[in-house]
């Protein structure tokens, strides 16, 4: 089973009708889709907009989604789609720059490209997020910092990780959720969240 | 924390939070396996603790990734998403219902898979080699040629019937052959010109 795997099952919860796995979908993806839109639309309040419609159309076209492709990048061309409707619908037409560009962002990683959408206010956001960030992965002992940043940067399987820190696969298991565990800590207060709060 | 569900069971048999919220995690990187974690994806439905929890490590991930992904954090769209999915009928897909997991997409495509590849190695290895040899085809008679109807393999004829058949057959008129051999010499340039004249050869035998 891969991560990939892992959106499938959901999607085939919500193909028999349980649209609770598709909130947890959308809980997981709302911020590449937002941040995938973000760079074609400028507005913050249309950029929210085009999102909950991308899901909205992705939810209703999910009988036909047989997850030949991972649900992410299906996903993906959706919002794309949408938000060239949006242009569309405006009588203009979406910046080639986005077209263009974001095939390398499929993956929901843009590293360090601050798009000229930016806004003062989401860039004061990105710059707290980042510090916090780091902040939590220097407080976490080393055994944890290698293996979260193992498995979230480099993409390694428990597998490869437990190979890598000489460890067993069940001890990686523990220290990833041990550090996501402390970083969403950090984090919880930043973005609004509080431990009684579903979303 | 909801009071209704009841909570996951360690592999011990003993409630602990901690330990599905553990597998969660796992499953979430997509390292439980199917059977482990099907029960897990039904708690994770019904069970706000391991959303809040799940909710969170999405966030930490993509917090690690992009600093610029994690600032789209909206929980006001979310629950915007979430309220006009209310309004949404509840979807039943065939495919679905068929159990259209991966591995069984997998399986499906596997075997369009191996039945291509057989038909490919049928041509090869029986069309091929008949229709290189089929140049010779009038020279060397096979068993179509030998004054026998051509049949499907496999077909089994009563020995009677064959006999019968044999009595039957129209006399062959000498006066044709100029025909065929038109036909033959004519046959020669067509998309399968070697088979062609391997067939006319066998059925020119029967006459």
């Amino acid at each position: 089973m891969s991560e990939r795997d892992a959106d499938l099952e959901l999607v085939r919860r919500v193909q028999l009708g349980d649209k609770r796995a598709f909130e947890l979908l959308v809980t997981k993806y709302q911020r590449r889709i937002s941040r995938l839109l973000s760079r074609m639309i400028r507005d913050p309040t249309d950029i929210e907009d085009v999102a909950q419609e991308a899901f909205i159309k992705a939810y209703r076209a999910l009988p036909n989604f047989r997850g030949e492709s991972a649900f992410y990048t299906w996903l993906y061309r959706i919002a794309i789609n949408t938000a060239k409707n949006h242009f569309a619908a405006q009588g203009r037409r979406a910046p080639t720059v986005a077209a263009n560009d974001f095939e390398d962002q499929e993956n929901g990683e843009d590293a360090g490209r601050m798009s000229e959408t930016a806004t003062p206010d989401s860039l004061y956001q990105s710059k707290q997020v980042g510090l916090a960030v780091n902040r939590a992965i220097d407080q976490l002992p080393p055994d944890l910092r290698t293996a979260i940043v193992l498995r979230e940067l480099e993409g390694l399987s428990y597998d490869e990780i437990a190979a890598a820190m000489n460890c067993p696969v069940g001890t990686v298991r523990s220290r990833i959720f041990r550090a996501r565990e402390a970083i969403a800590q950090e984090l919880r207060p930043l973005l609004g969240t509080s431990e009684d709060e579903r979303w | 924390m909801n009071s209704g569900p009841m909570p996951l069971m360690t592999p011990a048999g003993q409630p602990d939070g901690d330990a599905d919220a553990e597998r969660l995690s796992a499953w979430l990187d997509g390292e439980l396996d199917a059977r482990e974690g099907a029960p897990l994806l039904a708690g994770l439905l019904r069970r706000p603790d391991l959303q809040r929890r799940y909710t969170g490590w999405c966030l930490v991930g993509d917090a690690l990734r992009s600093h610029e992904v994690v600032a789209e954090h909206s929980p006001a769209l979310c629950a915007r998403i979430g309220a006009a999915l209310q309004s949404e009928p509840e979807l039943l897909a065939p495919s679905a219902l068929r159990g259209g997991s991966r591995s069984q997409l997998v399986r499906r495509h596997l075997a369009s898979g191996f039945a291509v590849a057989a038909a490919a190695a049928v041509l090869v290895l029986v069309a091929v080699p008949q229709l290189r040899s089929a140049g010779g085809a009038a020279d060397t008679p096979t068993v179509a040629g030998r004054g026998t109807a051509p049949m499907a393999a496999g077909t089994a004829v009563a020995p009677e019937t064959a006999a019968l058949a044999l009595a039957n057959r129209p006399a062959r008129n000498p006066r044709l052959d100029p025909y065929f051999q038109a036909h033959r010499d004519f046959m020669g340039s067509g998309v399968m010109p070697a088979a062609a004249v391997y067939l006319r050869s066998g059925n020119e035998g029967e006459r």
